[in-house]
């Protein structure tokens, strides 16, 4: 299992590379850089180009590129263009933040998801599995950033039950930063709780067909052990999947949900560092996202293992 | 009492009468099992022979009360001892199953479980329904697995499905039937899907824990070659009915209804190849268009006029024999030429 773990992290590494080449190349291909910004709007010609040469911007693209490569190993991200904050500390000041939010809704998706997907997969065709599959569309179909809207105008502003903007830190004060998460975190999650909600359904619908699934029954085991126990866990391995892609689609869409609600985390700092080409911070940001989102996926073929125990030897 | 008893003591320990069954598909109602019944004693072997959609599997699923959700039981009994299992709800049903009816399928190794280890399957029915202590169930399993001759019983009860044969998932799934030693075990087409030298070893194993335990076992099968090896009586069915029904020897020497003729007819006999490797023409009537009268008479050498109409319920043919057929006593049917 460890020699298994560590053949996966090491596989990351040529990921990783590819990640950054990719980044660099699209960067490159941006037609303004961060040298307008940081000179100023008033700033001439000579003035811009000098600040462009202090950045290294004059250099060779494959030099930049090697340069930005070997520093980021060494765990050097560069300084911001904008603030000259260290980036890998703004960064990390700023993960906390997105991933209790991510944490948030990601429970919201799996609890709601998976129990109405279960739920609907007891009767297929039934009027339960019937309003799961309308709810499930219906929450595919709103963009996360129009539902979060929704939300502050009913339960902020005419409800006035959550605030409609803002972040308390957990350890500040632990109700307030529920209610300040509660309301982006339905925001986030609620796409990937439609598609949790459909995979579960159909997976469980399959597994509940299994001959083993009947062998329990005759056993004399009852509903509940035989849903629970006998078919979720052979159930979870493909909806388990699904989580490697959704926590990736949850780091997109804090990008507009914490812009909607004010939030100062991670996809607050990548709407900024885009629009001021911030550029070792925007590396920065990609970097850490890709580095997480292949981590929960490695954590998800670990749990596959548990799962399915054919997969071990 | 039906002639099947032949004045024998013992009651029944199982008892099906009349059964009924229907299935529901694109909003109609079909008829699936139509009068379906048998008596099955003590340390009796039951075989249920007949094609695929004869109605075989679905008799020992109404009767284990595991009916598929689109069908649904319209008539009949299934008396266990006194209790009609028919009458029970489901939790009743459940302290049933596992437990006074053990249960084996065709697929041994997609009948378990592959996520958990066989030891934790066979353990979960015996704490179940005897409420043993996780210890206890251990020790239980252990038994249990040498019980169905699997060696090395304590270290492989923590193997899972996929690291045993097909033949030793089938013992093991005997292992989680037998548990509770039921007075009835049902196996549907228990060695169909083994090799012929892992069937004969799953099949002795079979009929050695029956003597063993003194349970009854319904043996639903399509292979005549097995219920001659291992079967007392047998009951033959067609399109959902029950043809006929004689003790072994009676069936294979003197069938007494033309379906079952053809289906000795078409058993290969290796000492004489080919000159009487017969097959019966046509197949089994789709659901929705049964034919009236008997249902084998569009495939039925002896058909006449009367057989389009009249669908006779089991006549007497001989001591402990019946067949549904109105000619019974007409006929002179060929069975297999030497005692099998």
């Amino acid at each position: 299992m460890w020699g298994y773990i560590a053949r996966r992290l090491l596989a990351m590494v040529p990921l990783i590379v590819i990640v950054v080449a990719l980044l660099f190349l699209i960067l490159e291909l941006v037609d303004s850089d961060a040298a307008d910004t940081i000179a100023g709007p008033s700033a001439s010609e000579e003035q811009v180009e000098a600040v462009r040469e202090e950045l290294g911007l004059n250099d060779p693209a494959l030099s930049r590129f090697w340069n930005s490569l070997v520093n980021a190993v060494q765990g050097d991200f560069g300084q911001s263009y904008v603030s000259g904050e260290n980036v890998l500390d703004a960064i990390l000041r700023r993960v906390p933040i997105t991933l209790s939010l991510g944490a948030v809704a990601l429970t919201f998706a799996i609890v709601v998801g998976v129990g109405v997907g279960i739920a609907a997969a007891m009767r297929p065709g039934g009027w339960v599995d019937r309003g799961v599959s309308a709810f499930a569309a219906l929450s595919l179909a709103v963009p996360p950033f129009v539902l979060g809207l929704l939300l502050v105008i009913l339960f902020a502003l005419t409800l006035g039950w959550l605030p409609a903007t803002g972040y308390v830190r957990f350890g500040e004060d632990p109700g307030e930063w529920l209610r300040s998460v509660v309301l982006p975190g339905i925001a986030l999650g609620t796409i990937p709780m439609g598609e949790l909600a459909r995979h579960t359904r159909a997976s469980m619908v399959d597994t509940l067909d299994a001959d083993y699934i009947r062998t329990a029954r005759s056993k004399g085991l009852r509903g509940r052990p035989v849903v629970l126990k006998h078919a979720a866990k052979n159930a979870a391995a493909p909806v388990l999947t699904m989580l490697g892609v959704i926590v990736g689609a949850i780091l997109g869409s804090s990008i507009t949900i914490e812009f909607i609600f004010g939030i100062p985390g991670m996809g607050a700092l990548a709407f900024d560092s885009v629009s001021n080409r911030d550029i070792p911070m925007i590396q920065g940001i990609v970097l850490l996202s890709a580095i997480l989102v292949l981590l929960v996926n490695l954590l998800v073929d670990i749990t596959y293992a548990y799962l399915n125990p054919r997969l071990r030897t | 009492m039906t002639a099947l008893e032949k004045g024998r003591p013992d009651r029944p320990v199982l008892s099906v009468r009349d059964l009924r069954v229907t299935v529901r598909t694109q909003g109609q109602e079909l008829e699936v099992l139509s009068d379906v019944g048998f008596d099955l004693r003590p340390r009796q072997t039951l075989g249920i022979v007949g094609e695929s959609g004869s109605g075989k599997s679905m008799t020992a699923f109404a009767v284990m009360g595991l009916l598929a959700r689109n069908a649904r039981v319209t008539d009949g009994q299934v008396l266990l001892g006194d209790v009609d299992l028919l009458s029970l709800d489901r939790r009743q049903l459940s302290d049933v199953r596992g437990r006074d009816i053990g249960m084996i399928y065709q697929e041994a190794r997609r009948s378990l479980n592959p996520a958990f280890t066989v030891g934790d399957q066979i353990a979960e029915v015996v704490r179940r329904h005897q409420g043993a202590s996780r210890k206890e169930a251990r020790a239980r399993v252990v038994e249990l697995l040498d019980m169905v001759r699997i060696p090395r019983a304590a270290e492989r009860m923590h193997d899972y499905p996929h690291m045993f044969s097909g033949g030793m998932c089938q013992r093991v799934m005997l292992a989680i039937a037998l548990a509770c030693e039921p007075k009835v075990l049902i196996a549907d087409e228990p060695t169909t899907a083994l090799d012929v030298t892992v069937q004969a070893s799953v099949l002795s194993l079979l009929h050695d824990l029956q003597d063993e335990l003194g349970m009854a076992l319904l043996l639903i099968t399509h292979d005549l070659g097995v219920v001659a090896d291992i079967c007392d009586d047998v009951a033959v069915m067609y399109a959902g009915r029950i043809v006929e029904r004689a003790p072994v020897d009676d069936l294979f020497l003197r069938p007494a209804h033309p379906y079952t003729e053809g289906l000795l007819g078409a058993i290969p006999n290796v000492l004489a190849p080919s000159d009487r490797f017969v097959a019966i023409p046509g197949s089994v009537p789709p659901l929705d268009s049964m034919p009236q009268g008997c249902r084998f008479h569009p495939r039925c050498p002896y058909a006449e006029d009367r057989c389009t109409t009249e669908q006779p319920p089991l006549i007497r043919a001989d001591a402990g024999h019946g067949s549904a057929c109105v000619r019974v006593h007409e006929l002179e049917l060929q069975g297999v030429a030497t005692r099998v």
